[in-house]
This record gives structure tokens, sequence and C-alpha cells, in this order.
């Protein structure tokens, strides 16, 4: 069934659209899960959860034009608060790194108190991808968006792992000065 | 804002970017996973054609952008088209055409994919490579004219006794834009797909109400035809036939004109898989750089007199036939730089050449690094690509670049 229309079944409150959607993205949504938690039966439970989630947000929301991405943005989030409550070390690990190549972009990573107007954020980042050419844009949203490890891209990509970080580096790098440029500062 | 804070605000990422990121890229021909590891290569098998004449091509390609146009009437007629919509088996006639045969098909899947890994298993047979035989192989008709499609590889797998299994043909197109990007291919073998034999899907709910079916199917001069994927994903057609098995796919950007037109290509020119003997290809492996370390003597920098270290991974060497043909190492300074070097570079490999080493200045490797992350450019005929870690930070770059000019002067 075409997204629009199983958009329609939720702005029409028929229950059926859950079951649609999970026709539709389930394995897909449940991968993008996994890969966060590490665990099947978690992974389950997010996917879940996202219905859910997408059951509560339409409406308001009428994602029509890129509904997988709206479902895999809160399959995303739930997936991240779940690693983060659950304490799972394994994960945490994982995380701690992913975040520690985030604070490389922050302009003034040592500010708490730096405030980001988030349309005017999305904005900044976004302008900095439409930069990138399309298999560095890939790269990087697989890596901080997907959560991709260092080695799955590197299968992905068909690179070298070496060659996968050294294009990520760059680009946090060049994340940075975008963000400075932009003003993104105390 | 600290970092965690920060993974969680890259949800607001255009959703665009989001889905496109989903797609599987093209996967080229050598994985550089680990170096003590065998490579595993998409194969691409063209078996010969019978009896073509020479000159034969699909000439031209639609571009990879094509729109496909949309459907609005039923193709045809007959009383299997007027059956229930549940009815996949279609009947192939002359003016079919090219969505026609992905008529019934979910475009949710990545057909492709799934495909190739359920046919072939990359990783049990020997492999050689016929890429070089492209021109040879156009002449003699064995092979259509794709002149769209720049670069071309063409893989054979054998067994251990060295009997052919399969030859999957790749061809290619890569540019900078999402629009010029395109990966055709075909595969051939002996054997029969498991999946062949229950081609026709008709699935049922609890309810024991039929679904709406995930293929199409086309019976043509007796022989079915699957067809998988959509518009915007891979697609496959699938069938076999008393000359082989035959899967012919097309990339998620590609329209389903060509895979329609490579189909009836191969269909009235059957390819013989005898054309590719294991002898006559070209063998590809992988070496670490101390087992060969005379490899590109000369062409390389002198990193240690320079005051380079070599990092301990990444680095290592792709032979052909037994000779070092790729190089990519890490040497580190005050900053870290990858040094590549190609001696068989593809044709979109060359087409950010800056030039030949001795033409190069300082402040051309310089802007050059404004724009893009690496500088290409030729040293006696080699492609050699080098990638400072900042780019921003070039000097260390430009100083090996230099002394390599020195050495030529």
């Amino acid at each position: 069934m075409e997204d629009g229309k199983i958009v329609e079944l939720y702005l029409r409150r028929d229950e059926t659209a859950i079951g649609q959607t999970a026709d539709k993205y389930g394995s897909r949504l449940r991968a993008l899960a996994y890969g966060i938690v590490r665990d099947n039966q978690t992974a389950e439970e997010c996917e879940n959860d996202t219905y859910l989630k997408a059951w509560d947000s339409i409406p308001p929301h009428e994602p029509r034009d890129y509904f997988y991405a709206f479902l895999a943005r809160i399959a995303r989030h739930i997936s991240l608060n779940f690693c983060r409550d659950r304490s799972r070390l394994k994960r945490s690990a994982f995380l701690c790194e992913l975040t520690a190549e985030m604070e490389e972009c922050i302009p003034s990573p040592d500010d708490a108190q730096c405030r980001m107007d988030e349309l005017a954020f999305g904005e900044a980042l976004n302008g900095f991808l439409r930069t990138l050419s399309e298999e560095k844009r890939n790269l990087f949203v697989r890596r901080y968006w997907y959560l991709d490890s260092i080695s799955d891209l590197s299968k992905r990509f068909s690179l070298s792992e070496s060659n996968v970080k050294t294009t990520l580096y760059r680009c946090r790098n060049r994340l940075r000065k975008h963000l400075e440029k932009e003003g993104y500062t105390l | 804002m600290r970092g965690e804070e920060f993974l969680e605000k890259l949800e607001l990422i255009d959703p665009a970017f989001v889905e496109a990121a989903e797609v599987v890229p093209y996967k080229k021909k050598i994985v550089w996973v680990k170096w003590a590891a065998a490579a595993a290569c998409l194969c691409l098998v063209l078996a010969g054609a019978f009896g073509l004449s020479q000159g034969d091509q699909i000439d031209p390609l639609p571009s990879a952008s094509s729109e496909i146009k949309t459907e609005t009437d039923p193709p045809f007629k007959d009383t299997a088209e007027k059956d229930s919509h549940t009815n996949t088996l279609q009947m192939w006639h002359e003016g079919y055409r090219a969505e026609d045969y992905f008529k019934f098909c979910d475009t949710a899947e990545e057909a492709t994919e799934q495909n190739m890994d359920y046919a072939i298993d990359a990783l049990k047979w020997q492999t050689r490579d016929f890429a070089d035989w492209r021109e040879k192989l156009e002449r003699a008709g064995v092979i259509p004219v794709i002149n769209s499609h720049r670069e071309f590889n063409l893989q054979a797998r054998y067994d251990d006794f060295g009997n052919l299994y399969a030859v999957t043909l790749l061809w290619s197109i890569r540019g900078d834009t999402i629009e010029e990007y395109s990966d055709l291919t075909v595969t051939v073998g002996h054997e029969e797909v498991e999946m062949i034999r229950c081609c026709i899907e008709v699935g049922v709910d609890d309810d024991g109400n039929v679904l709406e079916p995930t293929v199409t199917v086309t019976e043509r001069d007796g022989v079915q035809i699957v067809a998988r994927g959509g518009e915007n994903t891979g697609k496959t057609l699938t069938f076999q036939n008393e000359n082989g098995w035959y899967q012919i796919s097309g990339s998620w950007n590609d329209s389903y004109q060509p895979v329609a037109e490579l189909l009836d290509w191969f269909w009235e020119h059957p390819l013989d898989l005898e054309q590719f003997p294991m002898e006559s290809g070209d063998e590809y492996s992988l070496a670490s750089f101390e087992e060969m370390s005379d490899a590109f003597r000369g062409i390389l920098p002198d990193f240690d007199a320079l005051g380079f270290s070599q990092e301990e991974t990444g680095s290592g060497l792709v032979l052909k036939n037994g000779m070092p043909v790729r190089f990519e190492g890490r040497y580190r300074k005050e900053t870290t730089v990858t040094w590549c070097i190609a001696a068989e570079p593809g044709f979109y490999e060359l087409e950010g050449c800056l030039g030949d080493l001795e033409t190069l200045t300082r402040e051309q490797v310089f802007s050059a690094l404004e724009e893009d992350w690496k500088i290409e450019f030729l040293q006696d005929g080699l492609l050699v690509t080098v990638y400072p870690d900042d780019p921003n930070d070039p000097a260390e770059a430009w100083e090996l670049i230099e002394s390599l000019q020195q050495k030529q002067e």
C-alpha cells in the first residue's frame, strides 16, 4: 500500500494502519532498532513502541512524503532512550564512542549553557549535508543517524576501515567549522 | 550542549537524506576489510552469445534518470489479465513494455540484494576476472555495446575442479550527482535456483483472503520470467531455460527500460559459458605490504627519510595475477596522510585527476583540497590519490608530493 494511503488510515483512525505499517516497514524498523539495542526482543519492543508513537503522532503530523523516515526517526529515538535507560554496558560503550565523536562537532563543547534554536540548527545541519558528495553524506548519515559501526560501514561502502574513519573525521571537522561559520557559539 | 544531546539532535536531518542512506550502495570488486581475508567480489558473468552479428548493441540505453511512464490502463485485455489482480501470470507479447514485467511487484523490497545472496554463495568459489575483454567481446558481438556505461566488470566463478559455475557482467556509471549512477548486472549460471520453483507467490492472511502478490511473473515462449523490485529500488528479472539460469538486475536508480532491454538481448543471444575458461581469466588477491615491500618502489615517496612512520593498520596491496596493481598506506608525521596508487584506475576514478606529477603546483594542490578531500594525479601512468586527514592542513601532503617532483628532476 502506498505511504499516502497508509497515512490516510491513521488520519481516519483506522486501526489497520498499524498492520499496514508493520507489513511495509516492520523489518526495516526492527533492523534499525536492532542496530542500536543489539537484542532481538528489545528490538521488537522498540518496533512496537514505534507503531504506538506513530498512532499518537498522526495527526497532527501527516508524513505522506517521507513516511519511512518519519517512522525511523521515532524508532531511533526510542531505541536510544532504551539503551540509556537500561544501562546496557556493551551498548553504552558504543554510545560513548559516538557521543565522543559528536563532541568534536560542537563549536563550544565546554559550554554547558550553549543554546541552539532547533529549527535553525536543523537548517544549518542540512545545509552542511548538502555540501557533501552523496557517498560522504550517506556515510555520515549511516554512522550518526543509523548508528552503524565502523565495521558495518566498511562492508556497506566497500571501503577500508581506515578510509571510513578518515572520511568521518573530516566530515566532523567540516561540520564544526560550518556551525562556527553559522554563528553557533556561546 | 554535550555530545549525546548533539547525537539526539541529528534526528533533524532531512528525511530525504535519511531515506537515501537506506539504499545499499554499489559494491566494488574488492572489499578491503582485513588484509588476511579473502577478497569478496560481486560476480558478473556474461556468457558468450550464439551467432550474434558484430556491432549489435543496445544503443543508446536510456539515462539512469529516465522517467517511467505511469500506467493508467491495463497493457492488454487477455483473460489472464482480466482475472483478479491477484493473478500474477502475465503473457508476453510484441509491444510488452518494460514496466509490464514489474506490474505487481512490491516496491518496498530490496530485490537485487536478496536475489543475489540467495542465488550465489560468494565465498565458496574461485573467481577470475575478464574485464579487459570488453572491447574484444563487443567486437565479436558476444556482449552488447553500452556506450553510456564507461565502467565494466566481468567475473567468472569456478569450483575447485576449475568448472565454471556462473558468470556475472556489470556495467556501471558513476558521477558526482545522484542522476549519474547506474549498475546493470547480468548473471548467468548452469544451476537451477530454488526460488524459480516457487516463483508465483500468493500469500493469504489469517482469514484466508488472498493478499497482493509481491512478484510479477511473465510467460514468454513457454518460459516464466520472475520480476521483483520496483521503480526506486533494486529490480531483477530472473528466468531459466535450456541455455541456463539468468538474472538481469538494475540498481535503485535505473529505470525498468535498460533491464528489459538487457533481457531482450540475452533472450535472443544466449551466452556460451564455455567462452571463459579459468586459465584465461585474471586472478585478483590481497597481500600485505610487508609481503611485497618492493611493490611500487621508486613510485612511493621515501616516507622514512622524510620523517613519516607507517601506521600499523590500513596498509596493503591488491595483486592481479600476482603483480601489485593497487596500494594503500597510511603514514604519520605531525598529521596523517593516506597514500593510494592504482595501476589500472577505472574511468570514473580518473575524472578528478589534476594532471601529471611534474606539473602540480602547491597552489593547485591546496586549492584542490578546499574543494575536495583528496588530491589525484598521474605518476608514470599510475593514478596516485592522496588523502590528508585534515584537508585544511595539507602541508605534509605537499611535502611528500614535492619530494617526488625533486626525485624526477
